[in-house]
Formats: structure tokens, sequence, C-alpha cells
């Protein structure tokens, strides 16, 4: 199994945890970087309240800012995204072999029962 | 962490048995040592106490000496329909904080559906198919900003 960083793994799902924050992502992913401004335009809350969620998300390595003069333009880092998404696969991988196992014990047990 | 908003994932697989036969195999530790396994690995420990708040633990362990160990503890237990309980690995690596797993046993006549649904990584709505559509999505604008 590749080893995932915990608090990475927490601050990237908790960063996902907010739709707001969600649709940005998608934004910066399908439309490219963004300014605050142009990432805030499409809703009702405070340039503050998007700067704050953009904070959360550059934590977790979502975003990375990048300075241009008093313009601050925002763009998606995937990596991030691509460890959560892996963490996902793993455990479906997991579950599916553990209920391969199931349904062969219990085929065979009936096969033995049967005998 | 510990919420059970969100990203939900789920597996399902038909088994020739009925429910209460599917939901002891689930829940027996010495049945469980002889499934609950992936193919390249053995299961070194088992523990299950079957009741509500009851500790379930069990450790699997790789040619290599590589171990995985799942733990939690019994929310609700509903033999033969359905059973929760939390989940996390005691291995620090593998660890995200406690999900929620529950697994439901249908009945079908002859045979069973069990449906393991593990959830808890929160991500409210954020399916995994979501998640993989940003992934691949993402590459293309990675290159565009090396």
């Amino acid at each position: 199994m590749v080893h995932f960083a915990r608090d990475s793994l927490d601050r990237t799902f908790g960063a996902l945890a907010h739709p707001i924050r969600r649709s940005i992502l998608t934004r910066l992913a399908e439309r490219g970087p963004a300014s605050i401004g142009e990432l805030a335009e499409p809703f009702e809350v405070s340039l503050m309240a998007i700067s704050k969620h953009l904070k959360v998300m550059e934590g977790a390595g979502l975003v990375v800012r990048r300075k241009d003069g008093r313009v601050h333009r925002m763009r998606f880092d995937p990596e991030a995204m691509e460890q959560a998404s892996e963490w996902i696969e793993r455990h479906r991988a997991f579950w599916e072999q553990q209920l391969d196992g199931l349904a062969r014990y219990l085929e065979d047990a009936a096969d033995e029962s049967q005998e | 962490m510990g919420t059970q908003t969100g990203t939900s994932l789920r597996v399902t697989r038909v088994v020739a048995a009925s429910p209460q036969r599917a939901f002891e195999a689930w829940t027996q530790p010495e049945q469980m040592r002889r499934w609950s396994c992936p193919e390249d690995a053995r299961v070194a420990e088992v523990e299950s106490d079957l009741k509500v708040g009851g500790r379930f633990r069990t450790r699997m362990e790789k040619p290599d000496g590589e171990t995985y160990t799942a733990y939690g503890v019994y929310r609700e237990i509903d033999p033969p329909n359905r059973l929760v309980y939390t989940w996390d690995w005691e291995e620090e690596a593998f660890q995200v904080g406690e999900t929620i797993v529950t697994v439901e046993f249908h009945d079908l006549g002859e045979s069973t559906e069990v449906v393991v649904t593990h959830e808890g990584f929160p991500a409210q709505e954020a399916t995994e198919g979501h998640l993989m559509g940003w992934t691949s999505c993402l590459n293309q604008y990675e290159a565009l900003f090396v």
C-alpha cells in the first residue's frame, strides 16, 4: 500500500467539505487560473469570505497563489486531489477483495454441505 | 473528522448463502479469519466483540511482514440485516481518521446481496466519480502550469 500522509489527506478532505470551495476548485480546474475577484463573482458572500476559503485550500495544497502586483491569481494544483482520490480507490479495491473472499468462502461452504 | 457527510464508497456482491449465513460469516472471528483477507496476505489476528460498543480488530499480514490492522467499534447490530461500525487503520501510514462502514444483507431468496457502504470522508457530495473526473481533467491543466 502506498503511504498516505494523514495530515495532508485530512486537510484535503476538509478543504473539499464545502460547496463554495468545491465550486471554486472546479472552476479553476476547468477554466484555468483566476484572480480572487473573478473567483468571488458567482457567489453572494463577501470577498473576505472567499479569501478565507482560498486560504483553506492553499493550506491543503489544492491551490497555489501567484502575486501579480496587487492582483493575486490562484491556480489549481492537482497533486493533493490525486492523493485523496487514490485513497478512496484503494479502499474500494480493498472492499472488492473482501467481498470476493466472502463470496468464495460461502460458495465453498455451500458446496461442502451438499456432499 | 468522523462526520457522516459525503463521499460514500459503495461496493456490492451477491453471495450464495442466506442473509443469516452471510451475517455470521461477516461477524464470527473464526469465519472472518477464513475469508477476510486480500489474496496475497493472511489474517494474523481477529477479534470481534459483537455488541453495540464492542470492538473489532483484524490484522492482516503480507509475506514480506507488512501489516494492515483495521479496527473499530460496533454502532448498530441488526442481524441478519445490517451492521454499522467505525473503521480506521492502526498503521499511521494508512490512517485518515474515523470513517463509518455499513454492511447490509438483502435477502434475494436463494442468495443474498451484500452491500458495503464506507463513508465519512468529509467531502460532501464530492463523489468518487467527481474526484476522478477532476483528476483526469486536471492533468491537462497541470501541464500548462509547469
